[in-house]
């Protein structure tokens, strides 16, 4: 006990310091337990390290690097980002509904995937021809595709024509859910009104092919055709809000064959539909009766 | 007075690595930073022993544990910048935080740390009693008493290793050594 109540803080660091030297102390068993445990066996000399670092120097650095939670975070959030993303675009391009750049965005990947779409079809048919042509008709639309319905005056050359592009209908039904870009929504919003000016019911009763003739690509320069076709009347402000209204979901029937469009009951052709080159250039459109405008109106 | 390392005369005649056995510590420090390998292993020959002792108090398989801590030495010797006192406080930090990690790691796994002196003492029974009574200690008391004692560092050294102050690591070796006296004293009482 008068060992506890000796001991002070400058006996503890006395006694550390004479360790080594192994004088005699106060605390004799304390300091033969405390030369006890700092005692340690030298290692034989043949012993060697676990590891040199002459050997370690390259292999070091080529360790491959643990997954560590923070890397994780960042490859999460960019995967999530990018489905985010593309989910978005995909919206913006079905509906068209959205900012105006995203809206492009989408309508330009759309395009894009399209005539890749389009273009990897065709590899796989082995048609590099249509394939030039489809991407051509999917992204400038230079020219109208030929119509797949045969028109009553020449009937031979359009079906020849027909068995010749008939590998072009698959693309073209493919485009029948196109992204409208803004240009051609442009065009449209621009050429409603005199498009749908020209709208007679006459026409369309008369020639109910022209509207089958029509593919969503061709829109564009089958307006500004129309602009120009000489039946054009000032009327259809009616028929403007009418054929818009019509405008989604007319792109199907356009591809349905003749024999349904000559039904009665077949829904009127929207004005983008009866805007064909033919029904404008090839086939003058008589000007509308008052009765026939009453009956659309009605 | 430079500190001498190394081998005894007899074994220094046998060791390929005489040339290296003659310097004192401060140029071995220097040449393993150099990278000399000789020098390396003088260095390890000399701490590997207390090493291995000082991380005993952590784990029961402190080789191991020393294994790792001398592979980290080897990799990151070259971007130590210091004297050789620095040196040996440096490699026991390194032990330390090794030994920190693992305790975390075995935490976290679920896996307790008991420790069985059997293991790396060997047959020596009057040192199983010695490290039973410094593990019955409280931590940081028995920390800075092997790091004092088998370690061989003073109170500055110790100090920064265990990121207290100097005289913080003076009254809690003195609080241990007290404790350890104590039940020395009634361990012989009860004799």
């Amino acid at each position: 006990m008068s060992n506890k109540e000796e001991f002070s803080l400058e006996n503890s660091e006395e006694l550390l310091a004479n360790l080594k030297a192994g004088g005699h102390s106060d605390f004799e068993q304390l300091r033969s337990t405390l030369n006890l445990l700092g005692h340690v066996t030298e290692l034989p000399p043949t012993s060697t390290p676990p590891v040199l670092p002459s050997e370690i120097a390259q292999p070091v650095p080529l360790l491959p690097m643990k997954s560590t939670k923070p890397r994780r975070t960042i490859v999460t959030s960019v995967i999530v980002t990018g489905i985010l993303a593309s989910a978005s675009l995909a919206a913006a391009a079905v509906t068209g509904v959205g900012p105006a750049p995203i809206v492009n965005i989408a309508h330009q990947t759309a395009k894009f995937v399209k005539g890749v779409a389009g273009a990897v079809s065709h590899i796989v048919t082995g048609n590099p021809s249509d394939t030039a042509q489809n991407q051509a008709t999917s992204t400038a639309n230079p020219l109208p595709i030929p119509s797949p319905s045969p028109a009553p005056p020449n009937a031979d050359e359009n079906n020849q024509s027909d068995s010749e592009h008939l590998p072009l209908i698959i693309p073209a039904i493919t485009n029948l859910f196109p992204p409208v870009s803004p240009e051609s929504n442009s065009h449209e919003n621009n050429s409603q009104k005199p498009n749908t000016s020209q709208e007679s019911p006459s026409s369309s009763h008369e020639s109910p092919n022209s509207s089958n003739e029509n593919s969503d690509s061709s829109h564009d320069n089958q307006v500004t055709k129309v602009e120009d076709s000489p039946t054009a009347t000032p009327k259809g402000d009616k028929e403007h809000s009418s054929g818009e209204n019509q405008k989604r979901p007319s792109a199907i029937p356009s591809v349905k064959p003749s024999e349904d469009n000559s039904d009665e009951n077949a829904p009127a052709p929207t004005p983008l539909d009866r805007a064909s080159p033919n029904s404008s250039s090839d086939q003058p459109i008589p000007s509308p009766s008052p009765s026939d405008q009453s009956s659309e109106n009605d | 007075m430079p500190e001498k390392f190394g081998s005894s005369p007899e074994q220094s005649e046998k060791s390929t690595d005489a040339h290296v056995d003659a310097l004192d510590f401060d140029q071995l420090v220097e040449e393993a930073i150099r990278g000399s390998d000789t020098a390396f292993t003088l260095l390890w020959r000399n701490f590997q022993p207390r090493m291995v002792r000082y991380l005993a108090m952590f784990t029961n398989e402190p080789e191991d544990l020393c294994s790792e801590v001398w592979i980290k030495i080897a990799t990151s010797i070259k971007s130590f910048q210091g004297d050789s006192k620095a040196f040996k406080g440096w490699i026991y930090t390194i032990a330390r935080n090794a030994a920190t990690d693992l305790a975390r790691k075995k935490q976290r796994n679920g896996t307790s740390v008991e420790l069985n002196e059997s293991d790396w003492i060997g047959e020596n029974s009057t040192m199983v009693e010695v490290m039973d009574l410094v593990k019955r200690l409280p931590q940081e008391y028995a920390e800075v008493i092997m790091l004092r004692v088998v370690a061989d560092l003073d109170a500055s050294e110790v100090a920064e290793i265990v990121g207290k102050t100097q005289g913080n690591v003076r009254v809690l070796t003195h609080r241990g050594l007290k404790q350890l006296n104590e039940m020395l004293t009634k361990g012989g009482e009860g004799r």
